[in-house]
């Protein structure tokens, strides 16, 4: 063997080494889903569950999913995701496009703004906002956890931004002289042109979204409202002893992002990198 | 589009009103009433709330640079032409992207002190593990290693993209030099990759503060208030004791802070980055 081999080898070991550390957690959820309450005390742990291709081997998703509501809950993450999104990609496409392509006064001075705040935590708004939204009488509704996203999102808005800008101002002109207006240019040439950050920054929202655990926890309080987050740590405080079905609930909210990331890696990781920021 | 305008201020309106509120005592059941400066003398006389600050520094002491050098170990470690090497970068960048709160639940059983298997593993060597959680000489710092497991992904792909704009005949002129891997690792890549570096110090930083849901998931603050940083303080004091006054005024603080360590970082970044290729 010579050296560079040797190398390579190493290098995948190492590699390996850390795949097994990044993947394990979710093996063990997954493991333990499929663990009765006796066998996911057992000591030392048990490394093969003893409902794996046995008859009953869904019992815990079963329970989790009826007994338990998760199905319902499964319902609430992907009906405020996908709203609290698309509200973000219709403003964010807005407002990126008036910053890129409008001129009004103050501009440079919002979009400042709006940088800034990117930088805040949401825990410094959020007393306001509750307080807000209980003044609109919004608290136990959908509506405080998608409402926020359709007022727009600084990092949205700064990704859309960049992309309208350096769409050719030819391609604005023909339109202008073929007669469209602002509200024209945006909807049949800016809209269409942005589908690859559009679909970046959905995919973002979408995932912030469905992992958001601080305004569920806060505005929702009727059982058939909640999210999966928010249920699984209800979940947690009540029924804390029961791990099978706490980790089959975990496994059943990590899931559908899993899909997701598998199809949609590019986009995902691309929005990340490019402006280095979520939410 | 001015209705455009009209949005901003739903994101600069509650800064505002928070700060306005950080003056008064108000338990939304009852009228704001206004005490000026009462809560910040209150805070600043709070052994609790120090103790909060000492735990948000600490954890940020141990999370920033565990996650940093995580991320530029596995970034200079996929950052070559090999089988399979975007596969291994999918696998690191996974937990990022899943739900905070099912990582900490399945880490809290991980770490539970009698059926955890990091503790089974450890007796396996005659180690008796400490209630990792449940200890508070260990929560806060079984939360930093959590959180660095889950956010290491994110950071290797931030460090990632400046490896990758380091122009490679720089590395092939060091070779010719005769230096070795490591020399070159030390004086080109971590030169060169200094102004991803400054970035993701500040991203690291801010994104230490908000480490709310792997808190709430698996110490909720505890014991005691070992585990409670500044943010999980502002969210127990506003909405478990319903002290919004109190708890405007911690936000304010971690505003501060935030806001100061950018600027920190702004006037730092002139002296060390080096921008020249």
């Amino acid at each position: 063997m010579n050296y560079k081999t040797i190398k390579n080898i190493s290098v995948y070991a190492i590699l390996t080494i850390f795949a097994i550390v990044m993947v394990f957690p979710f093996f063990w959820m997954i493991v333990n889903s499929f663990n009765t309450e006796q066998n996911i005390f057992r000591i030392p742990p048990s490394f093969i569950p003893d409902k794996l291709f046995k008859p009953g081997m869904f019992d815990n998703y079963q329970v989790v999913l009826s007994q338990y509501h998760f199905l319902r809950y499964t319902f609430n993450s992907l009906f405020v995701s996908f709203s609290a999104a698309f509200g973000q990609i219709l403003t964010c496409s807005l407002a990126g496009f008036a910053f890129a392509r409008m001129n009004f006064k103050g501009k440079n001075v919002l979009f400042g703004l709006l940088l800034a705040t990117m930088m805040v935590p949401l825990q410094v708004t959020i007393i306001p906002e509750f307080l807000l939204m209980m003044k609109l009488g919004w608290l136990d509704s959908y509506l405080p956890l998608i409402v926020p996203s359709f007022l727009v999102g600084s990092f949205g808005t700064f990704l859309l931004r960049e992309f309208y800008e350096n769409i050719p101002k030819d391609l604005e002109d023909a339109a202008v002289i073929d007669g469209a207006g602002p509200f024209k240019l945006y909807w049949y040439v800016f809209l269409p042109l942005g589908k690859t950050p559009i679909a970046t920054l959905f995919i973002i929202a979408f995932m912030n979204n469905w992992n958001a655990l601080l305004r569920p926890i806060l505005y929702i309080s009727s059982d058939n409202l909640m999210t999966l987050p928010m249920a699984l740590t209800q979940f947690q405080s009540q029924y804390g002893a029961r791990w099978n079905l706490l980790l089959t609930g975990s496994f059943l909210a990590v899931i559908p992002l899993f899909i997701i990331y598998l199809f949609m890696q590019k986009y995902m990781v691309e929005g990340i990198t490019h402006t280095g920021l979520k939410g | 589009m001015p209705a455009l305008i009209g949005l901003f201020v739903f994101r600069l309106g509650p800064i505002v009103f928070a700060f306005f509120m950080s003056f008064t005592h108000w338990d939304i059941f009852s009228p704001p009433q206004w005490i000026g400066f009462s809560n910040y003398v209150e805070m600043f006389s709070d052994s609790t709330f120090w103790e909060m600050l000492k735990n948000t520094f600490i954890f940020s002491g141990i999370y920033v640079p565990a996650v940093m050098a995580m991320g530029l170990f596995l970034a200079v470690l996929v950052n070559r032409k090999m089988p399979g090497i975007t596969s291994f970068r999918a696998i690191f960048f996974s937990p990022v992207v899943t739900s905070a709160v099912a990582i900490g639940l399945v880490w809290g059983w991980l770490l539970s002190p009698k059926y955890g298997l990091l503790n089974n593993f450890l007796q396996l060597f005659g180690i008796n593990g400490p209630s990792w959680l449940g200890d508070s000489k260990w929560a806060l710092m079984s939360i930093a290693f959590v959180m660095t497991w889950k956010m290491a992904g994110y950071y290797m792909i931030l460090f990632l993209a400046g490896l990758q704009d380091i122009p490679r005949t720089i590395y092939e002129a060091s070779k010719i030099d005769g230096a070795t891997p490591r020399q070159a690792f030390w004086h080109i890549t971590l030169p060169l990759l200094s102004p991803t570096t400054f970035f993701v110090l500040i991203m690291a930083i801010i994104d230490s503060f908000r480490n709310f849901q792997i808190i709430y998931t698996m110490t909720r603050g505890g014991p005691g208030t070992s585990s409670t940083t500044l943010v999980y303080g502002i969210y127990q004091n506003a909405f478990v004791f319903y002290r919004m006054g109190y708890a405007s005024a911690m936000a304010y603080i971690l505003l501060a802070i935030v806001g100061g360590i950018t600027l920190v970082n702004f006037y730092l970044k002139k002296r060390w980055v080096k921008y020249q290729y």
